[in-house]
């Protein structure tokens, strides 16, 4: 059998060379995509303004600030700025924060279906806002009253299952998803009680449930980016670690990963990253399950690739979902989590005929 | 079956690789190894085998830190394996366990590169990946999704993961499962490579010949305990192999190695039907040798005789373990020796006279085979090749095996055709 000098040169190494173009195509697309997105967001919605004049607008508040003038209605950059913009930028947070911890929790499970709303970070959101929404305690905090107690609960409920699940100072990865189950499904329970006991609320409650960035602010923003990004950049630096946890806790440990303690603080980050995001968006869903699933398709399993392109992803899909919502029926907003469930799922039926694994 | 301190020699001053004091490891309530105490040297080839439970893969897991001792100690360099932080462990000591997950598209390359984690990424890394690839055979394969490999090549697939981490130290559990033989011994030939090069191998083995073949150190563990440990050719006796494996075996020599035929094994269901007759064979310049074994297997226990001790027929019986009466070279046969083999005769059932050539010396046990027809009892004379082309001492041979079938005895073409008329014989 004849054997070339340089191995490279070998038919056999064409996947890997393959995998490394491949995502350099796809970031480049994705890095594209989120520009054309973000401009479309933000020249198009429900505010009666023309699209000519708002993308005139839009350009002028990037050069001359919120004051400029031009070929435009003079709130025009007021409305970008205070309404369009917080709301776009927190689309993106939420899209990358979900997407993100989806991944890290299905490599922490090994298991493509595993999402970040496993270990009753969704159940416990529910849990508090539902109980701000029905009987509004500490009105002092105002609006922000609703993301704190879907904070606290989404936390709180995340410790929980954790503590549920360790026997004996070991926690594996089955008991994790039982206790996610029992303890997720005492909560909703809870939650469904507390639905039914009111009338007056309960519209807010089911919208809240469905998911929606219509309250966007910068204050917002700003209280959510920082605990996305660290999360993010926290998942990146383990990526490596990642990958070979996906070989099993054992395996792992073998080839030098501490396994416990990287499981262990993975999980943190991604359901602190969940909570953050899911508190002041609701449940949305289809993000954390599909985009690190199509991902992987796209661009393979190593996370260190894995986890910028299913951001973007991320971040590109929800922007682009929140901006139907509210503009395909306008004046009236769709839930944005009926959009991405709609689309999403098709997409991802498709890519499945495409290609043939995860 | 006492334990006992297991210690090969040690080396002035510098700490074993490993050691252990009077190790314990219980799972699940169960002592399952110890206390045992042991003490691998740096470049030693280390082969650990023993039956199914014995604890082979229990003690690897401790080597690797995968399990912690309930009792006594083991030290890695001097300092107890546990104190090791994972990445640590890593850089001195490389696992190839018996199996692995990997449920993800990654390539042969990314995940044989996964093995490169401990030493922290740097220029080395293409390098040590290729050359692990190189060293499995798995070159051809590094494109190929771990997803879609066959039983061995995921097995070779993961020796090079771990190789790709180039610590001095390498641990294997049965890393011959699910290869084919070209394989095994590429495996095999590869550690010893390794071995030549510094490296330190310990393997848990199944097979044991393969382990006598490479290893120059054997550990046999039985119950959880060392049963014994030295080279190959020190402690693979069938006596230790019946003790510890309850399987008899025959032990055969390639080069200066033992190699191991396995007989039968103890349990009566496995016990071959015609264990109690006594079989008495005239043997003599190998030719009753493919009978005796053919009998042993059976599970007679053939007396033989009466053979000259430099004589293959006599290292047959010896190796079977068969009682022979043996005669010192080149010399008639000593009285002592053909009344010894005259009165095995008069306790025997049947009496087989093998193929052999007849010279004037060798011709008494002939007559007792004679004697012993003609008194009644059943004898198998060996008729090919023809007693003419035997018969070195001008006919009288000839005259004895006529004599011999006129007397009752019954012919055999074969050692197939013996052995049934034996068996039907003793039925």
């Amino acid at each position: 059998m004849n054997r070339s000098k340089d191995p490279r040169k070998d038919q056999s190494w064409e996947r890997s060379r393959d995998r490394r173009k491949t995502y350099r195509w796809v970031m480049a697309a994705l890095v594209a995509a989120l520009a054309a997105a973000i401009v479309t967001a933000a020249i198009v919605g429900a505010a009666g303004l023309p699209v000519q004049e708002a993308f005139r607008a839009f350009s002028a508040l990037f050069r001359h600030g919120v004051d400029a003038t031009g070929d435009f209605p003079e709130w025009a950059p007021r409305l970008l700025l205070d309404l369009r913009m917080p709301r776009i930028v927190l689309a993106l947070i939420v899209g990358a924060a979900l997407s993100t911890a989806g991944a890290s929790f299905q490599g922490i499970f090994r298991n493509p279906l595993a999402e970040p709303y496993l270990l009753g970070v969704s159940a416990g959101a529910a849990l508090g806002a539902t109980v701000a929404i029905v009987w509004k305690p500490l009105t002092a905090l105002g609006i922000y009253t609703l993301p704190l107690f879907a904070f606290v609960g989404a936390v709180a409920a995340a410790f929980l299952v954790y503590r549920v699940a360790t026997v004996g100072g070991l926690t594996t990865a089955a008991s994790l998803l039982l206790s996610g189950v029992a303890v997720g499904s005492t909560l909703t329970a809870l939650t469904s009680f507390l639905m039914v006991a009111t009338e007056r609320d309960l519209h807010t409650v089911v919208v809240w449930l469905m998911g929606g960035l219509t309250t966007a602010t910068w204050t917002k923003v700003f209280i959510t980016a920082p605990v996305v990004v660290l999360g993010f950049i926290y998942m990146l630096l383990m990526s490596r670690r990642m990958n070979l946890l996906l070989m099993g806790e054992e395996r792992a440990r073998e080839l030098g990963v501490d396994s416990r303690r990287t499981r262990r603080s993975l999980m943190l980050v991604a359901a602190l990253t969940t909570a953050a995001a899911v508190s002041f968006s609701g449940l949305i869903g289809f993000i954390g399950l599909m985009v690190p699933h199509i991902m992987r398709l796209l661009v393979g399993p190593d996370h260190r690739r894995l986890l910028p392109a299913t951001a973007l992803f991320g971040a590109l899909l929800l922007l682009v979902a929140d901006t139907v919502a509210r503009t395909a029926m306008a004046p009236a907003e769709i839930p944005v989590g009926i959009i991405t469930a709609a689309t999403g799922g098709p997409f991802f039926l498709y890519l499945l005929r495409v290609r043939k694994g995860v | 079956m006492t334990p006992h301190e297991t210690m090969a020699p040690a080396a002035a001053g510098a700490p074993p690789l490993y050691e252990t004091r009077a190790l314990e490891v219980a799972l699940g309530g169960q002592r399952v190894l110890g206390p045992l105490d042991l003490r691998v040297e740096h470049g030693t080839f280390l082969g650990i085998a023993g039956p199914n439970g014995s604890g082979k893969t229990t003690l690897l897991r401790a080597l690797t830190g995968g399990v912690k001792p309930t009792g006594g100690e083991i030290l890695l360099e001097g300092r107890p394996v546990a104190h090791y932080p994972a990445i640590e462990l890593a850089r001195h000591v490389a696992v190839v366990p018996q199996r692995f997950t990997l449920d993800f598209s990654f390539t042969v390359e990314e995940m044989v590169a996964m093995g490169r984690y401990a030493r922290g990424g740097s220029a080395a890394d293409t390098e040590a990946v290729t050359s692990a690839l190189e060293a499995t055979g798995m070159t051809p394969l590094a494109g190929r999704l771990v997803t879609e490999l066959s039983g061995g090549e995921r097995q070779r697939a993961l020796i090079a993961q771990a190789l790709a981490q180039e610590t001095p130290t390498l641990l294997l559990d049965e890393p011959l499962n699910n290869l084919d033989l070209n394989h095994q011994l590429e495996i095999m030939q590869l550690l010893g490579r390794l071995h030549g090069e510094g490296k330190t191998v310990v393997v848990v083995l199944h097979d044991l010949n393969m382990a006598a073949q490479y290893c120059d150190d054997l550990l046999l563990l039985d119950q959880g305990r060392s049963a014994e440990r030295g080279s190959p050719s020190d402690i693979l006796d069938p006596k230790t192999i019946l003790e510890v494996f309850k399987v008899r075996v025959a032990v055969h020599r390639q080069g200066s190695r033992p190699y191991l035929t396995p007989l039968w094994s103890r349990t009566p269901e496995c016990l071959p039907p015609a264990g109690d007759k006594h079989v008495h064979v005239v043997a003599g310049g190998g030719a009753a040798s493919p009978l005796l074994e053919e009998l042993v297997l059976r599970g007679f226990a053939p007396t033989v005789g009466i053979v000259s001790v430099f004589d293959s027929d006599y290292t047959t019986a010896q190796r079977y373990e068969l009682e022979v009466v043996s005669s010192p070279p080149f010399e008639p046969f000593p009285r002592e020796a053909i009344d010894e083999f005259d009165g095995l005769a008069h306790s025997a059932d049947i009496i087989v006279v093998a193929p052999v050539f007849f010279g004037k010396g060798n011709l008494a046990p002939l007559h007792t085979a004679l004697q012993a027809a003609q008194d009644g009892k059943r004898v198998v004379v060996f008729t090919e090749p023809p007693i003419e082309e035997r018969d070195l001492c001008d006919g009288e041979a000839v005259a004895l095996v006529e004599r011999l079938l006129s007397a009752g005895a019954l012919e055999a073409r074969d050692t197939a055709d013996a052995v049934t008329k034996i068996q039907a014989a003793s039925a």
